[in-house]
């Protein structure tokens, strides 16, 4: 995985977490890797990668069977919160962007039209 | 873990390091940052017991630098170093001689990962893989302290991957790397603490995420500005 | 240390294979010679062989030498400084491995030696004839009567100069890459230095012994055994001052 360097490794390794539940690789229930093996896996610090688990379970994204491991939510509407949440993300950077292009509205809705 | 008071370092004019006062905790990933001639080789070779200081003082677990410290400290050097006569399973014997810490089965199991063979003369491997035994040979002892001096140059990409892997493998909470290299970027990642030298003295150090925060840029956009 | 020795052979082990190849060449041709009743041959074989005796104990000192230079002024430096050993340890490890070498190839180069005049003797007969022949040829040789107590304090003088002597150019190499590093002329100083000391060391031994002498204390046989004291006082002095610059000024 690539980093930029705009923002804290660790919030994109939880925005990559997101994005793996949303496309299904990461499905509820299962069971994520330990700490280290995430650092391992994406080659970055171990402390960075607890800090992800840690940020991860307070947006209630995974939690911790104790003895056991750390494990994807159950809850079954999570999915499609983040789906939306990411859906949201996109359109209000879409709006801006084409606002700044000059765009109408109406010029956005051709060009859905048009394209979709 | 490792404490550096005031240290210096004078070759013939010239201050290869500087007043520097600097302190290496436990459990964290330093990168040691600075151009060609910033003293990183030195501050690391004195930590390691190969150059005395010419004033002030480092010490390792508050104790003088030498044989007690030499057990538990582990030092990559830019260039190779092993005997001409050497095969890499010599290199490996070496190891295991003197280092109580050093697993020959870790080691075996580096070279194979980084496809090399034990039969392999030393004095004829390409700079690329001279580079990559030197890796395997400090990553498979089990040390307190593991100082990196550019571990990644002459490494090809693909190769960057397995050793940036070993060096996290290897990480933990009683262990402490110090990893020196031009290639800031690839280290960014994986930094707890930066350190910035330049022409020998200490010119910023501190927690990789406090610094990314405070100066509101990356590690590399840093490097830059500290030594444009 | 034994691992430290062990290493240290090992960086030598070429030319001592080199050596010993050559060796049993002329150890080879000497005894075909013997058999094919050529005494020319055996005669020849004999002499070349005696000659690389010595030769190779000056190339083996001098080799010792060079790799301690190499050990201290290229990067395979970090392969002694960089595990855990002391420094008495590092350089003692040197001179047993030094010491080592000299013995056991004065030993089997001597063991060759006498084997084959008996040898010889075997071949020609009368062995008792060919010692005194041997002997009277050594004697004329050399200047001196062949008894035990004089070889072997022969055979310790050689010791302890020759030792004192790689000991001390030891010293100045280490000199060079401590006191001296950071200045520009090392090599030089340092060469001086060495001359100025072996020098010295010969002029005190002078001293000492005719101190001695005057004093009228010991029997003129003692005189000799002072002279090589004054020697071995300086080995021991040199390797203190080699473990000492290493320890605390050491820039690898």
């Amino acid at each position: 995985m690539e980093f930029s360097a705009s923002t804290p490794i660790y919030l994109q390794v939880v925005e990559e977490i997101k994005r793996l539940m949303i496309s299904g690789e990461l499905k509820p229930g299962e069971k994520l890797w330990s700490a280290r093996d995430m650092a391992l896996r994406y080659q970055i610090n171990p402390n960075t990668a607890a800090r992800v688990y840690k940020e991860l379970e307070a947006i209630e994204l995974c939690f911790t069977k104790r003895g056991l491991g750390t494990y994807i939510t159950e809850d079954p509407g999570m999915v499609e919160k983040l789906r939306n949440e990411r859906a949201e993300q996109l359109i209000q950077s879409l709006v801006t962007e084409f606002k700044n292009l000059g765009y109408t509205k109406e010029d956005v809705h051709k060009l859905l039209d048009e394209n979709y | 873990m490792v404490e550096a008071n005031k240290l210096g370092k004078k070759y013939m004019r010239r201050w290869a390091l500087r007043d520097v006062d600097l302190v290496l905790e436990k459990g964290k990933i330093y990168a040691l940052l600075g151009p060609n001639g910033s003293g990183k080789t030195t501050f690391m070779k004195m930590v390691a017991g190969l150059i005395k200081p010419t004033s002030g003082t480092v010490t390792f677990n508050n104790g003088p630098i030498g044989v007690e410290s030499k057990k538990r400290v582990a030092y990559m050097s830019t260039e190779p170093f092993f005997y001409a006569y050497m095969t890499i399973k010599d290199v490996g014997k070496y190891f295991a001689d003197f280092f109580e810490d050093f697993s020959m089965e870790k080691y075996e199991e580096l070279i194979s990962r980084m496809d090399l063979h034990m039969e392999d003369k030393a004095k004829e491997l390409s700079s690329g893989q001279a580079a990559k035994l030197k890796i395997a040979a400090t990553m498979a002892r089990d040390a307190e302290l593991y100082m990196l001096d550019e571990p990644l140059n002459g490494i090809d990409i693909i190769a960057r991957e397995q050793i940036l892997k070993a060096i996290v493998e290897v990480a933990g909470e009683d262990k402490t790397l110090v990893i020196s290299s031009h290639l800031v970027d690839e280290l960014e990642a994986i930094v707890d603490s930066v350190v910035f030298l330049k022409l020998g003295s200490l010119v910023l150090a501190g927690d990789a995420e406090e610094v990314r925060i405070e100066r509101g840029k990356s590690i590399v956009e840093l490097y830059k500005e500290v030594y444009a | 240390m034994g691992k430290l020795i062990k290493y240290e052979l090992k960086k030598q082990m070429l030319s001592k294979i080199v050596v010993a190849v050559l060796a049993a060449i002329c150890e080879a041709v000497f005894l075909v010679a013997l058999i094919i009743n050529k005494a020319e041959w055996a005669g020849s074989a004999f002499a070349i062989f005696f000659m690389l005796g010595f030769a190779s104990l000056f190339y083996f000192s001098f080799e010792t030498i060079v790799t301690y230079s190499n050990d201290l002024k290229t990067k395979q430096s970090y392969m002694l400084f960089l595990v855990p050993r002391n420094m008495y340890q590092v350089v003692g490890a040197k001179m047993v491995t030094t010491l080592l070498q000299i013995l056991l190839v004065g030993a089997a180069f001597a063991a060759a030696f006498v084997g084959n005049v008996f040898i010889t003797c075997a071949r020609y007969g009368e062995i008792e004839e060919m010692i005194e022949m041997f002997k009277m040829m050594f004697e004329q040789i050399s200047g001196i009567s062949l008894n035990l107590s004089e070889v072997i304090y022969v055979v310790c003088t050689l010791l302890v100069i020759w030792i004192e002597f790689v000991l001390m150019c030891m010293l100045a190499i280490t000199l060079s890459t401590t006191l001296f590093a950071n200045k520009r002329y090392k090599g030089v100083i340092s060469l001086g230095i060495y001359v100025v000391l072996q020098i010295l060391v010969a002029k005190v031994a002078d001293l000492v012994t005719d101190g001695a002498m005057s004093a009228e204390v010991f029997e003129l046989n003692a005189m000799a055994w002072i002279y090589i004291g004054v020697y071995a006082v300086v080995m021991v002095i040199c390797f203190f001052a080699n473990t000492w610059l290493l320890d605390k000024k050491i820039s690898v």
